[in-house]
């Protein structure tokens, strides 16, 4: 019954690591997720939407395309 | 353990102790069950009371720190919305079973605890499922 998550790549937890170490849970305080959404994000089990994902973005102040890759 | 997951297995406890104890005096396991229908509403209201406690009890041990996180987020909304649809098929399942028991000569007090249990079996479905998909997601 579980939805396939679509086949999108990202680089939260290297961006996360290069922004000065920032812990999941103050990276999901600034996206208003919890830190168990941001662990199903970097290991790809859940596709954030395209709010949270420009959110993320704009955390790292890079764009959308630097952090999510669509690899279908 | 997320805020999520501690409520869902708060819940998920509750809901067996009020309901365990509604089916044992059913079985005759414990005291005496409901014969008559005042005797029966009596019954539903304990049980709906003693789920306000749980809920109630639930909600003190969220985490009072943070509001935001006893608030389900994107990704939690979506797993509810789901657990809403395998209750709504436990429910429909179970009526079905109800009609197709109903044809024997069945007592009312069958029938309404045959319901009880359908509304009982599938809210822990719900519980389970959401708590499984929240676990295997983090």
């Amino acid at each position: 019954m579980t939805k396939r998550p679509p086949p999108i790549s990202n680089r939260v937890r290297e961006l996360r690591e290069a922004n000065g170490n920032m812990s999941q849970a103050s990276l999901g305080e600034a996206i208003d997720v919890t830190r168990q959404t941001i662990i199903a994000i970097e290991q790809g089990h859940y596709s954030p939407s395209l709010e949270s994902a420009f959110r993320i973005a704009q955390v790292f102040g890079v764009g959308i395309e630097d952090v999510f890759t669509w690899e279908g | 353990m997320s805020p999520r997951v501690r409520m869902i297995v708060g819940l998920s406890i509750g809901l067996l102790v009020i309901f365990g104890w509604h089916f044992a005096t059913v079985f005759g396991v414990i005291g005496n069950a409901p014969q008559t229908r005042s005797e029966f509403f009596i019954r539903l209201g304990i049980i709906f009371v003693g789920f306000l406690v749980v809920s109630t009890i639930v909600a003190i041990l969220q985490d009072k720190r943070n509001s935001k996180l006893n608030m389900p987020d994107e990704r939690e909304e979506e797993i509810l919305l789901r657990t809403e649809q395998i209750g709504l098929y436990v429910v429909y399942a179970g009526i079905l079973l109800v009609i197709w028991f109903s044809f024997a000569p069945m007592k009312s007090m069958q029938i309404v605890n045959a319901l009880l249990a359908i509304v009982c079996v599938s809210e822990i479905s719900k519980l389970v499922y959401g708590l499984l998909v929240l676990k295997r997601k983090n």
